[in-house]
């Protein structure tokens, strides 16, 4: 991912914050923190809420940076789990309401319906039209259905749950949830895909 | 929570990494996870998956403040304390000296005495510290070679010092001696990297699992050390020719300029 901070080196530097180094701690925060921060402002919809939860998220890293295994996952995968599981907890609890959010979806539900629902230039929907293509993934993500595809937009970029999204969305619960499942499944073909695909070329080249 | 079958965990799992579940249901989700390993692979692969659409999030600038903070509740809250209480410690001295100058115990000549020996003590350190040169130094000197430039002891995971790298001032050699054996593995290597500041890691060479090595390095310590603070080495794909790490990292240390 080239987006991203290079995985190397950002795995060399945990590990060495799992040691105390405090300097190599800096520079993970150096180069993740406007990533991170840019995905808890999407989903809690208020930077003072975000930027606590980035807080709490760092003091975390630095706590529980020896539970991280570079043979298991990739460092950005860990550190962005990290903070989304505290930007659902914020979420849950109802500590932060994300106003932007509501207002958002409100106003194109009130004054599009359904059809405004469809256009991917509305903001969550946009994000996973772009990280599609930048994945790659577009031909396989095009044969999934758009209530599918809005309802895990709304998942993943705002952390609803299934009961909200349904709120929002204006459908039934019982019709989202099997939504989020199919997405949930469509994803995992494309992307699983994606890789057997990279995989097999990247053995082409080194032979 | 029934987590028998595999789909069921499959299913879990993703609804995990989405944020679907209930509080309740998610943290006995994480309950059950801490002793199962397929609960956990599961919940990553789902991860790895699903945060591959956080690439298309605009990143945000925090405030400086925020770094402030975090360094404040990590690091500077214990310096600040300590410093405070050095500081509290010199006062309480200080007062006690007067106290006990006031009352008579300690008269003039007395802390006259303690004061010229204090001087001298702290003469004697001055020369310790700052004019005398170090062992090494001594020894070095007399072999007539210079010192040490840059060392670093690398540490495995569980912190067992495990490497001894070492190069000597202006040199265009690193030492590397291994104080306990790497395991051994057909399908691997082990190449030690340099991490700078700032910038990409570089390789510094190959090394092998046991025994001592010299790496011949591309131009002098100094020109390729100053800006790196750690060494780290990895375990990487036998034949691998990488510009970046690849693996995963074995040991790692500070790489430290001795002078």
């Amino acid at each position: 991912m080239t987006h991203y901070a290079p995985r190397a080196e950002l795995v060399a530097h945990l590990a060495l914050v799992a040691r105390g180094d405090r300097v190599a701690f800096a520079r993970v925060y150096e180069l993740t923190h406007a990533r991170l921060l840019g995905l808890a402002v999407r989903m809690l919809g208020s930077r003072a809420a975000a930027e606590n939860v980035l807080y709490e998220s760092f003091v975390c890293v630095w706590k529980d940076a020896s539970d991280y295994n570079a043979t298991l996952t990739q460092p950005m995968t860990w550190l962005i789990s990290i903070v989304r599981d505290r930007c659902l907890d914020v979420l849950r609890s109802g500590e932060c309401i994300p106003e932007s959010h509501v207002k958002s979806i409100a106003g194109y539900r009130d004054t599009l319906t359904l059809e405004a629902l469809v256009d991917e230039s509305c903001e969550p929907f946009d994000l996973l039209a772009k990280a599609i293509e930048l994945a790659h993934m577009r031909t396989c993500m095009e044969t999934l259905d758009v209530s599918a595809r809005q309802s895990l937009a709304l998942a993943y970029y705002q952390g609803l749950s299934s009961g909200e999204v349904a709120r929002q969305l204006a459908s039934p619960v019982r019709s989202v949830r099997p939504s989020i499942r199919r997405g949930l499944h469509q994803l995992k073909r494309c992307i699983d895909t994606v890789d057997a695909t990279d995989r097999n070329r990247d053995a082409k080249h080194s032979e | 929570m029934r987590l028998a079958s595999a789909t069921i965990v499959e299913h879990l799992a993703s609804q995990y990494a989405l944020g679907q579940l209930s509080p309740l249901v998610r943290r006995r989700f994480e309950h059950y996870a801490k002793s199962r390993a397929d609960l956990r692979a599961a919940v990553m692969r789902w991860q790895e998956r699903l945060h591959s659409l956080a690439t298309s999030v605009p990143p945000v600038l925090p405030t400086p403040k925020l770094w402030q903070r975090i360094d404040a509740q990590l690091f500077g809250g214990v310096e600040e304390a300590n410093r405070a209480r050095s500081l509290r410690d010199v006062w309480r001295a200080q007062w006690e000296l007067i106290r006990l100058f006031f009352s008579g115990q300690l008269t003039p000549i007395k802390l006259a005495v303690v004061g010229a020996i204090g001087a001298v003590f702290a003469v004697l350190a001055m020369n310790l510290i700052f004019v005398l040169p170090n062992f090494d130094e001594i020894v070095t000197l007399k072999r007539g070679v210079l010192p040490q430039s840059y060392v670093g002891i690398l540490r495995d995971s569980k912190e067992a010092a495990t490497l001894l790298a070492s190069s000597l001032r202006q040199g265009t050699k690193l030492t590397v001696k291994l104080l306990k054996p790497l395991p051994n593995e057909t399908d691997r290597q082990y190449r030690m990297w340099a991490i700078p500041n700032d910038g990409a890691p570089f390789s510094v060479g190959l090394i092998p699992h046991h025994g001592t090595t010299t790496l011949v390095l591309p131009a002098a310590s100094e020109t390729l050390f100053s800006k790196v603070p750690w060494w780290v080495v990895f375990a990487e794909p036998i034949g691998s020719a990488s510009a970046a790490p690849t693996g995963f990292p074995v040991l790692s240390g500070h790489c430290v300029k001795l002078w």
